[in-house]
């Protein structure tokens, strides 16, 4: 039979899940604007019934966990997702700079040359163009001159910026890394804490917390998961390159390999330089690796290809004329002997106009059969198989076409990326709706129970006045 | 299903984009010019580059053009007061020859013929922004100089090298006459053959003398007159070719301002749709913001 104790039993316990469940509420909506906050429901579970003659009587409700709403699936791949997009931005951001480096576009039509490497080198061949004239007029072989130091001082120039952009980006890397330890640090930590508070079950939050630590992880750094026993959380670079296990983390060193910010791994049996693996390997560091260690080089040696053949080819023909003096034309650029450096290393080698050969041998000053034959250098393949013309184009054409596909490539990994956070957050983000909703519900539970409480006291008095003369209550 | 709470989030990202739109196309409103970096349009600013520079290397060609022309008309012209000067001597050396004027005469015939014959040699010496015209490739050496003999031999200084320019379009237009080929060295020649009769007439010489030596002159003033037929073809062709490089140049422009130009009308719609559009997203988000929540409704 049942009693008035058990049903007094059963309304005490609601009051003590309504109250746990008022909590997880409380929580839910204290940490509404928490970052990495997964909410957490009530769940409720009815008491195992007690059987009394055959009769089955319900034994109440407790609150047996407070479950955080999170899709580990989901959240991995926001974080493969994240790792692609910012990989893709760093890039992005990075090669935007080189190409300022080369941005001169015409602004106007009837304006000035916008000055670039190739407006540069026409204007040195217009001036050998102009000196065909009249070979002897020391303006025009001044106007030579200038134009070559110009130019060079233009190849100088970008080499140099190009040197600059290495080197921020060598900083940046350092930067990155001293990011990426602390949070190794705080996961191994938390594995460890979560081993021993929730070895089987989902940490609740502390598994917020090393769900959060991981995202801003996965922005700088690809990196892959591997869950272990007793909730643990292996981490590695994508290279393979242990980054914590258990409660240990094996913080990323840097150091200078040849002029450049190298990272290695320390992790025993995985250490070594991880630089050249995590160019491909995702996060910031990979942008930026990629972009010190191919985009970069590559366009330097685009510009010291072009400095060096036509320093080169300029110089050959100028040393088979004769100056205005009559003497065997000199060097008119100094050049490094390799493509390698020409562009940081060009100068001009002649400071007097006269030693422009712009004669050919066995005639006179005023002949000019050099500086046509000069001035047709412009006309002829002597870049890279094209014309310096030719080549200049194709080189902006190739930079101006990276950047803009970096550009359409970060949208749109940008766009899938908005879209996992937006799932993740329609499931984990709180509702101050549906906490307010929840509230009035466990309110109203608990109130009801309150007040079933107090009936049953007057029933417990009525029973315990049975036949009395003077009633106790 | 559980929608996204913070989806207000989202669309702020989407006023930020419509914002950066608005940027673009006010800076291509402003600038007057579509491609601003070369990631904008690299097709366009590979393009615009290419034309460029040839508009460029035109606009330095128009201007090689203009001074060679000065200074062909120059050398032209002096040919031209040659053949003047040459045709009034041998109209004087003719009628020295005719056997009809005394000794007096003939003489004055001779101081005559003996100016024309400076003029010429100083027409040969023509020099344009101290460059001697005729002088082959040694501009800066005067060419002609008359030698001590009788008659004085013609001492020519300069060399026979010939000078070309390049137009854009790859063709070679000789731009000089050497000395030599037009006014004869040594014993040959227009300057020889007004000193052989400068000579005839102040020794007396005879009629036949004479007449072969205006044979001789006539001969010469040939030479002139064909040498400067080519520098006259020069002069045509570097025009023709400086007024295609003008015409030329016109189109490529037209064609750059093609290739960049921002098209006003279109941007200025696009401006517009974006500015609806960002201002609605605005409004939008103020009024979500406005929302209560339900806990507001919470006795």
């Amino acid at each position: 039979m049942a009693t008035i104790n058990s049903a007094l039993q059963i309304m005490a316990g609601a009051l003590n899940a309504d109250q746990a469940a008022l909590n997880v509420t409380a929580n839910n909506t204290a940490n509404a604007s928490t970052p990495g906050y997964t909410r957490q429901v009530a769940v409720f579970q009815a008491n195992d019934p007690v059987t009394i003659n055959g009769i089955s009587y319900g034994q109440g409700v407790q609150m047996v966990a407070a479950q955080s709403q999170r899709n580990l699936i989901l959240n991995a791949n926001i974080d493969q997702q994240q790792q692609q997009q910012q990989a893709t931005q760093a890039q992005y951001t990075a090669m935007q700079q080189v190409q300022d480096i080369f941005n001169q576009v015409t602004t106007s039509t009837s304006g000035p040359s916008p000055g670039s490497l190739g407006d540069l080198t026409t204007n040195f061949f217009n001036a050998i163009n102009q000196l065909e004239t009249s070979p002897t007029n020391t303006a025009l072989r001044q106007s030579v001159l200038s134009a070559a130091n110009t130019l060079a001082g233009q190849f100088n120039s970008s080499a140099a910026q190009l040197t600059a952009q290495t080197n921020g980006l060598n900083q940046q890397v350092i930067g990155t890394v001293n990011q990426i330890n602390p949070l190794l640090n705080s996961i191994a930590q938390l594995n460890q804490q979560i081993s021993s508070a929730s070895p089987t079950a989902d940490a609740g939050l502390l598994e917020n917390q090393r769900q959060y630590d991981l995202q801003q992880l996965s922005q700088y750094i690809g990196i892959n998961t591997i869950k272990t026993e007793n909730n643990g959380l292996t981490v590695t670079t994508t290279s393979g390159a242990l980054l914590v296990s258990e409660g240990k983390s094996f913080d990323l060193t840097t150091g200078n390999v040849s002029g450049n910010v190298h990272i290695f791994a320390t992790a025993s049996g995985s250490s070594g330089d991880i630089t050249t693996a995590q160019a491909s390997g995702g996060g910031q560091l990979a942008g930026l690796l990629t972009t010190r260690d191919q985009s970069i080089p590559a366009v330097q040696n685009s510009i010291d290809t072009m400095a060096y053949n036509l320093a080169t080819q300029v110089n050959t023909v100028q040393m088979a004329g004769v100056d205005q003096n009559g003497n065997p034309g000199l060097a008119l650029f100094n050049i490094p002997a390799t493509v390698t450096g020409s562009a940081a290393g060009i100068s001009v080698a002649i400071t007097n106009p006269a030693q422009i050969a712009a004669a050919a041998i066995g005639t006179g000053p005023g002949d000019n059969a050099n500086a046509v034959a000069m001035a047709n250098l412009a006309n002829q393949s002597i870049i890279g198989g094209q014309t310096p013309t030719d080549f200049y184009a194709s080189f902006i054409s190739n930079l101006g076409s990276q950047v803009s596909g970096l550009n359409t490539l970060n949208t749109a990994q940008q766009a899938s990326l908005t879209q996992l956070q937006n799932q993740q957050s329609a499931l984990s983000s709180v509702s101050l709706n549906e906490e307010a909703a929840n509230l009035q519900t466990y309110e109203q539970a608990y109130q009801s129970a309150a007040q079933f409480y107090s009936v049953l006291q007057t029933v417990v008095i009525s029973a315990l006045n049975l036949g009395m003369q003077t009633p106790v209550g | 299903m559980r929608i996204d709470p913070n989806f207000v989030q989202g669309l702020v990202s989407a006023v930020n984009q419509t914002q950066a739109n608005e940027q673009k196309y006010t800076n291509e409103i402003s600038t007057g010019v579509s491609v601003n970096s070369l990631s904008d349009n690299p097709a366009a600013a590979s393009q615009d580059f290419l034309l460029r520079t040839e508009i460029s290397a035109n606009d330095s060609f128009i201007q090689s053009a203009n001074t060679l022309t000065s200074q062909m008309q120059v050398a032209d012209t002096a040919l031209g007061s040659v053949v003047t000067q040459v045709t009034s001597a041998i109209s004087l050396a003719t009628e020295g020859a005719n056997g009809t004027l005394n000794a007096s005469n003939l003489q004055s015939i001779a101081n005559q013929i003996s100016g024309i014959r400076d003029e010429v040699v100083s027409l040969a010496n023509s020099s344009y922004q101290g460059q001697y015209l005729f002088a082959g490739s040694k501009s800066q050496t005067q060419p002609f100089a008359l030698g001590t003999g009788t008659p004085p031999a013609v001492i020519y200084s300069g060399d026979t090298t010939l000078s070309y320019t390049m137009t854009p379009n790859g063709q070679q237009i000789q731009m000089n006459l050497p000395g030599s080929s037009l006014f004869g060295s040594g014993s040959t020649g227009v300057i020889a053959a007004l000193n052989n009769l400068i000579n005839d007439f102040n020794t007396g010489a005879s009629s036949a003398t004479v007449t072969t030596d205006i044979a001789s002159l006539t001969s010469g003033m040939s030479t002139v007159t064909q040498q400067r037929v080519i520098l006259d073809n020069s002069l045509n062709r570097l025009q023709a070719s400086s007024t295609y490089a003008q015409s030329q140049t016109t189109q490529l422009q037209a064609a750059q301002n093609a290739v960049i130009q921002a098209n006003p009308t279109q941007l200025a719609t696009l401006l517009s749709q974006t500015q609806t559009q960002n201002t609605s997203l605005i409004d939008m988000i103020a009024s979500l913001d406005a929302q209560p929540t339900l806990f507001s409704r919470l006795n």
